[in-house]
């Protein structure tokens, strides 16, 4: 379970931010709220790119929030910019199997079963500005799946593309989480969008 | 057939002003040209050169490796200083450093010198220090490659600094996410996540920092030490100025001519459009990631802020104290120190008022040719013209345009006159690719923003210029001629060959303090140089500048 306990945080705008809740194992939930309330700031907090100052968060009733982000349990999935414009698709997603760009064959057959698993199996050697939204959506999940961690957070990661590609990209997000068991947590300003996914919603005021 | 709008909104300003704009391309090259030919003409023709093949040999190299270690230092420095400046949060910290970055580009080179003079010199804070701690044994000698590549770092590692981190300001956000979540760090996240956002713009700056090295004039006149650490430029300006050997001085021109017409070549490759990377931002990044401050972290931002601090702001701080000290009373005792500056003000006064007005002109024709939808093979031509015209003084010594004009206009001009009008001149090749950079591209700015509006309520000409676009462009006309202003002021290079009792500028009277020792009357008069630019530049930004403008 993911506990968020008495998490502060405050920008130089003096605008304070308090968070509380927690998250089932393989739970889906979305957050939801008006635009300023805190939702991207809360995802940054809980992969790790902002540092709470009180507070704390819990992955199986270990602290994780001193970790680096690389070292907690959590992919990040963000609305723009997620995919390296200057790699190549493959190249983006190798990135998740080691950092200094080295591979092993039987991960080169993993990312190829994810692509394939994902529909994008010719999309490979494509690079990101070569592409469609709702591809590169699928090339971060496929990413995400890589790094193999057991939470994964999107930042309103559908937001941008038409109806029918987002649900699409929704259909695929569902299927993932279930198949590997994977505790979602997505930021959506879209009611049909929990629906869809059969989420728990969870409104920050 | 009819006529496309974007024919018919730039027809009522192309004839005249592209005119003007060519004619005076045209002017600025060809003098340049003749000079440059009157020079060798009169070298080769001579029979005896002080200069052996060897000497020059080892002036070439000599110029190759300080411009080297020069760009390669300054780009070091550059690099980890935008890095440090891009990792820290505190907005007030990354104010202070772009403040402090700026006011180095604006300095008077002369002035500069006598700051690291006073740290690193002889009798600098370093020596004293080191004398204090008894570490005097291996001495470093400000005077020659050392002080050289001082100084070059000094003026060309915040210029690296103020663009890497403008390039490292455009990094999105969630690039520098995903480098965390996927661990790239060092060498891998500089090739991934930074490499691709400097890329662009590196050949350009490193061309162009590398031909402001190669024909650096005062820093070298300055610091350089003798012919053992001499480059062409000061070479050519000590054959032409104590040995009157015009043969040397025309094979040292060409061979500085012809490496710098290459790296001009080379540069232009890269000057599509990527000009406006070198433009200064001062934009703050609002967002900063959480990192983690480890033990290396602090001891490697420490020894880099070190670096800036030793070679940038302690030679600062050094030539105010030193400056502002009771010397200056006699400094400003003396009639003659009133000339000087008075003949100094004139003369960038009227070279920037003159730059500015071409850079107008020039500015206003590179926005026609930038606006058009297709540029024809005229178009290109005019532009790379006009461009070469801008360009061409960076690879001419100024030396080398001195002595040529006034072997040329000897006889048609009086030598009372001679020295002030190749000043202005010299001076106005100086400021004008600066002075373009900033014009032209609120110029586009401005054209994209009010040609359609212009058109359709007639206005055009000199009503046009008059209501709408000098209103519009006070503000960048007022910066223009602040900067010009100050590049004018202090500079030293045409001066060092015609500076005399009679004629003196604030530059050549520090030199001359310089030269006779007396490095507290060249600091005073430094400081007096920096407080009349300082002047200059805010008279002409509020005189001219608006509030009702947003630039």
């Amino acid at each position: 379970m993911l506990i968020i306990e008495n998490l502060e945080f405050s920008w130089p705008t003096k605008e304070k931010f308090q968070f509380n809740f927690s998250v089932k194992e393989g739970e889906i939930v979305t957050l939801e709220g008006p635009s300023g309330i805190g939702k991207t700031t809360l995802v940054n907090l809980i992969a790790g790119f902002l540092q709470p100052e009180k507070g704390e968060i819990y992955w199986h009733k270990e602290r994780i929030d001193f970790l680096d982000p690389v070292e907690r349990p959590v992919s990040t999935i963000f609305q723009t910019d997620n995919l390296f414009e200057h790699l190549s698709c493959f190249q983006n997603v190798s990135l998740a199997s080691s950092s200094d760009g080295k591979i092993s064959n039987s991960r080169v057959e993993q990312i190829n079963n994810y692509f394939l698993e994902m529909g994008i199996r010719n999309l490979q050697s494509r690079f990101p500005g070569e592409i469609s939204g709702g591809q590169q959506a699928r090339v971060s999940i496929v990413r995400a799946l890589l790094a193999n961690k057991p939470i994964l957070l999107l930042d309103e990661p559908v937001s941008s593309l038409d109806e029918r590609t987002r649900f699409e990209t929704l259909e695929v997000i569902k299927k993932t989480a279930l198949k590997y068991n994977l505790t979602l947590i997505i930021v959506s300003h879209q009611k049909e969008d929990r629906k869809f996914l059969n989420a728990r919603q969870i409104r920050l005021y | 057939m009819a006529k496309s709008f974007n024919e018919i909104t730039f027809k009522y300003k192309t004839n005249f002003i592209d005119r003007v704009s060519f004619f005076v391309s045209i002017f600025l090259i060809s003098t340049i040209g003749l000079s440059i030919f009157s020079l060798l003409n009169s070298g080769f023709r001579s029979e005896d050169a002080f200069l052996t093949n060897e000497d020059i040999f080892e002036i070439i190299k000599f110029t190759f490796v300080q411009s080297f270690f020069s760009v390669f230092l300054s780009l070091l420095l550059g690099f980890l200083g935008a890095k440090i400046l891009f990792d820290i949060k505190s907005v007030l910290f990354k104010k202070i450093v772009i403040s402090l970055t700026s006011i180095a580009f604006v300095l008077p080179t002369v002035v500069a010198c006598i700051g690291l003079i006073k740290v690193w010199g002889g009798d600098g804070i370093l020596h004293l220090i080191r004398l204090t701690l008894n570490l005097n044994k291996n001495e470093l000698t400000l005077y020659g490659l050392f002080g050289i590549l001082l100084a070059h770092v000094f003026f060309n590692a915040p210029l690296f600094l103020r663009v890497f981190y403008n390039c490292f300001q455009i990094i999105p956000v969630n690039y520098l996410k995903n480098a965390k979540q996927f661990n790239i760090t060092g060498i891998r996240f500089f090739k991934l996540i930074e490499w691709p956002f400097i890329k662009e713009t590196l050949p350009l700056l490193c061309g162009v920092v590398f031909l402001q090295c190669f024909t650096s004039f005062s820093l070298i006149l300055m610091l350089g030490g003798g012919p053992s650490a001499t480059t062409l430029e000061v070479a050519i300006y000590t054959a032409v100025r104590y040995d009157f050997d015009l043969k040397s001085a025309a094979v040292l021109a060409s061979f500085q001519l012809f490496i710098c017409l290459i790296v001009i070549l080379f540069l232009d490759l890269f000057s599509s459009n990527k000009i406006s990377n070198l433009q200064i931002k001062t934009n703050h990044l609002n967002y900063n990631l959480y990192k983690k401050n480890t033990f290396k972290n602090n001891i490697q931002k420490f020894i880099i802020l070190l670096a800036y601090f030793l070679i940038i702001i302690l030679p600062l701080i050094a030539l105010v104290v030193s400056g502002l000290s009771l010397k200056i009373f006699e400094i400003l005792k003396n009639q003659n120190t009133y000339i000087v500056f008075l003949n100094s003000i004139l003369i960038a006064i009227i070279s920037s008022f003159i730059t500015v007005s071409i850079s107008w002109f020039i500015s206003e024709t590179r926005a026609n040719i930038v606006m058009k939808y297709d540029n024809t093979f005229k178009d290109i031509l005019i532009k790379k013209f006009i461009n070469l015209s801008i360009m061409l003084y960076l690879a001419v010594p100024a030396i080398v345009l001195g002595t040529g004009l006034f072997i040329l206009l000897k006889g048609f001009v009086s030598y009372n006159y001679f020295p002030i009008l190749i000043l202005i001149f010299s001076n106005v090749m100086l400021c004008l690719p600066f002075s373009v950079n900033i014009i032209q591209s609120h110029s586009i700015y401005l054209r994209r923003k009010h040609d359609k509006l212009c058109s359709s309520l007639g206005l055009r000409g000199w009503n046009r210029f008059i209501i709408i676009d000098f209103p519009a462009m006070k503000n960048v006309f007022g910066l223009s001629l602040g900067l010009c202003a100050c590049l004018s002021l202090g500079d030293l290079s045409v001066i060092a060959l015609f500076g005399s009792q009679n004629f003196q500028t604030i530059p050549w009277l520090i030199f001359q303090y310089m030269s006779t020792y007396r490095i507290n009357e060249a600091a005073s008069v430094s400081c007096l140089l920096v407080i009349t630019c300082y002047l200059f530049f805010i008279f002409f930004s509020k005189m001219l500048g608006s509030k009702h403008v947003n630039n």
